[in-house]
């Protein structure tokens, strides 16, 4: 009893694990996302799009509350029937896995311009999906625990880039409410892809200590992940500077690249080599949930599903992604996973309800 | 006495290496070009085209004889192209994000020098914090000077810039990432110290203007001073106060700043607000200011007034020479306005009203008057 209860997750590395979901490589160009259609108010748009997130975590908890037992998978396959749940469950494991594959891309791209850029984008990958896999194939327990340990090096560095404050200007965000009411909406519907991650907890929960404690969590990782994204915006602005932000293709990288420290010549890539930490923790955890959802819906072994999901993402990441896939999957696929996923969720929370009231009462005559 | 587990790592960690090896890689540092200073100028050539100069310092690693300083140059119609012409020469691989100073040549500055920034704002690994400077000389005779002491003329120049900011109200804002933001951004305008050898010595002259990525023109120290005044914010710099050569008052300040703006129909009006904090390190006028408060209150009167008189002065020359504004008055009237609106800012803030307070207030007074 005492060797199960080890291998489950405690509040804080659930927290950090759904934080490792958010906060990834797609940091260093979020704020040109929003900047495009926000300007200088990106960062309040930032702050809006944290409604999905948190809408998420309410619905699951709802759902978590009336099923303790099994996961998102197995409870669509229970309420809809196999078929129509399977096609669910494929949509909803579409997300984790084209979340995986672009971040790869990106993070190659990151790692080939800052770092190596005498290694071959095939390499490169190879190593970078190597990595990954082994820290999926380790399972939930180790995916948290190195979660918590590098996120607490991903707050130092967000602490960091505090010290540009005094390099930027405030009139770099005025005026505030300059590009609109509609326009500010419009952008945090942008966001939707770099909020989306938080659809893990309905899944991952059967394996978390303190089921009690699970929306606390989820509502804190939201705000520790939403506060990494604000901070990242407005820190990009402030220093940068809207025309400045824009001409970067990573601009919050470039916000380290005036930090001086003394006796370190070159800062950012203290940065870079720590971010990537980040990074790879994030790819891990994705590559961890697809291969989570697949042996779940096929009924296949996980360590099994781990190796074969290797070829699949390299091949996707290698072959599949490019800029105009992303361009697409930016604009239109991520905007409708997100939609599918609160009708999808909202479903599923009224459906659990409704049964487990059912049971109730039979259970009670 | 292996086991299978070690000998497969083994293999393993040999195929890897074998596998990830490269060429240029790992080269230990006596193979590489390490360049503390680089430059940029321009050269007409018999075509009538232009040509880019680009002279680089490397040092060069002696067994026994210490480190040796070399300048190699390279000529292209684009910059890429003159790196290129500048590896025939060179006898390492050539490594860029070391360097400390980057020194521009006017010639290049007046023609616009966005063609230079692009290649340094696309190279990622570009040490963003190196100090630039502008000057007339010869880029490549500047690089390799020789100064007295034997100090490596790149690092001195940087620390010379470093420096700047103690005195003359110079900011610690010459930096690339500096000029990136101030060239790219809506509303600013950049302005580098301007660098002349004088008696064997680098020495910082003056200011160059810039609008956009042009350089307008360069203006004296004297004009520095008050431009720096009203254009930094938390600077250091001395003013005087001359009766007679026996007659004189030293202040050493800190001046912070504040700017206001304000549109009123289609005109802007500034406020600039500057408080002049400091000590008085020399006085042979008044000996009553060490105890007699209105007799400070005089004092710092007539020093606000004469920094409002620089101030105008400078004001004037920027409105009716200069047409640009060096002031980045254009930053506040752009957050008052909004951005991406098509409006000239350079020449709003020089057609509106600038008006400038100045407050002086003394601090302490040294250990004592010895007159």
């Amino acid at each position: 009893m005492d060797e199960k209860n080890n291998n489950l997750l405690t509040d804080n590395e659930l927290m950090f694990f759904l934080v490792g979901l958010l906060v990834g490589p797609a940091s260093s160009q979020f704020p040109n996302i929003l900047i495009k259609v926000a300007m200088q108010d990106a960062w309040i748009s930032a702050i809006i799009a944290l409604i999905y997130p948190i809408a998420i975590v309410l619905l699951s908890s709802i759902i978590i509350k009336n099923n303790p037992c099994e996961n998102m998978i197995n409870l669509t396959q229970k309420h809809y029937g196999s078929i129509i749940g399977n096609i669910f469950n494929i949509i909803f494991l579409l997300e984790w896995i084209l979340t995986a594959s672009i971040s790869t891309y990106d993070t190659v791209t990151i790692l080939r311009t800052y770092l190596v850029s005498f290694l071959s984008v095939e390499k490169t990958l190879l190593v970078v999906l190597a990595i990954t896999a082994y820290g999926a194939y380790k399972g939930l327990k180790t995916l948290g625990k190195f979660n918590e340990l590098i996120s607490y090096f991903m707050l130092l560095f967000v602490l960091i880039s505090l010290i540009s404050l005094k390099e930027g200007s405030l009139t770099n965000l005025q005026p505030v409410f300059d590009s609109g009411i509609k326009n500010i909406v419009k952008a945090s519907r942008h966001a939707s892809y770099y909020y989306l991650g938080f659809e893990a907890l309905p899944l991952i929960y059967p394996a978390v200590k303190n089921k009690q404690n699970i929306k606390r969590c989820g509502l804190k990782a939201v705000m520790i992940s939403g506060g990494i994204w604000v901070t990242n915006t407005l820190i990009t602005i402030y220093h940068l500077g809207i025309d400045v932000s824009l001409k970067k293709f990573w601009p919050y990288t470039a916000v380290y690249d005036s930090i001086h420290f003394p006796a370190i010549n070159n800062f950012k890539y203290i940065f870079e080599l720590t971010w990537h930490l980040v990074i790879l923790k994030l790819i891990s955890n994705y590559y961890f949930l697809s291969s989570y959802s697949l042996s779940n819906i096929l009924n296949v072994n996980f360590n099994k599903i781990c190796l074969y999901l290797y070829p699949l993402l390299f091949f996707i990441s290698y072959k599949v992604i490019n800029i105009s896939f992303i361009n697409l999957s930016l604009n239109t696929i991520f905007p409708m996973i997100s939609t599918f996923n609160i009708i999808f969720f909202a479903m599923t929370a009224i459906l659990s309800v409704k049964r487990s009231k059912k049971a109730n009462v039979k259970g009670a005559s | 006495m292996f086991n299978k587990k070690t000998l497969y790592l083994l293999i393993f960690t040999l195929l890897m290496y074998i596998f990830f090896k490269t060429n240029n890689a790992f080269v230990p540092i006596e193979n590489i070009d390490i360049a503390p200073g680089a430059a940029v100028d321009i050269e007409e050539r018999s075509d009538g085209n232009i040509n880019y100069v680009l002279p680089i310092s490397v040092y060069q690693f002696r067994e026994n004889e210490g480190i040796l300083l070399k300048i190699q140059l390279g000529e292209g119609k684009t910059i890429g192209e003159s790196r290129q012409d500048r590896q025939m020469l060179q006898n390492k691989k050539f490594l860029l994000g070391l360097e400390q100073v980057f020194i521009v040549g006017e010639r290049i500055a007046k023609m616009g020098i966005n063609p230079w920034v692009e290649i340094l704002f696309a190279n990622p690994n570009l040490n963003d914090t190196a100090y630039m400077t502008v000057t007339n000389e010869d880029v490549t005779k500047l690089l390799g000077m020789d100064i007295e002491g034997g100090a490596n003329p790149s690092e001195y120049i940087s620390e010379m810039l470093k420096s700047s900011k103690e005195y003359n109200f110079f900011s610690d804002n010459y930096k690339v990432m500096d000029m990136f933001i101030r060239v790219g951004s809506e509303g600013r305008n950049l302005v580098l110290p301007y660098t002349k050898i004088v008696d064997g010595n680098p020495k910082i002259t003056g200011m160059a203007i810039f609008k956009g990525d042009k350089m307008v023109d360069k203006i004296s120290i004297e004009d520095t001073r008050a431009m720096n005044m009203m254009r930094e914010n938390d600077v250091r710099g001395l003013m005087t106060i001359y009766k007679n050569e026996k007659e004189t008052i030293d202040f050493y300040g800190t001046s912070k700043r504040k700017v206001k703006c304000e549109k009123v129909g289609d005109k802007y009006k500034f406020y600039i607000n500057i408080d002049y904090t400091g000590d008085i390190i020399s006085n042979t006028i008044n000996r009553e200011i060490r105890d007699n408060p209105k007799a400070i209150k005089e004092f710092e009167d007539e020093m606000a007034k004469q920094a409002e008189k620089e101030c105008y002065d400078f004001i004037d020359k920027m409105k009716n020479e200069l047409k640009t504004d060096c002031l980045e008055l254009g930053m506040y009237a752009v957050a008052k306005t909004g951005r991406h609106t098509g409006i000239d800012w350079n020449e709003v803030v020089v057609n509106s009203e600038i008006e400038v307070k100045v407050k002086v207030k003394v601090d302490k007074q040294g250990r004592g008057l010895f007159t």
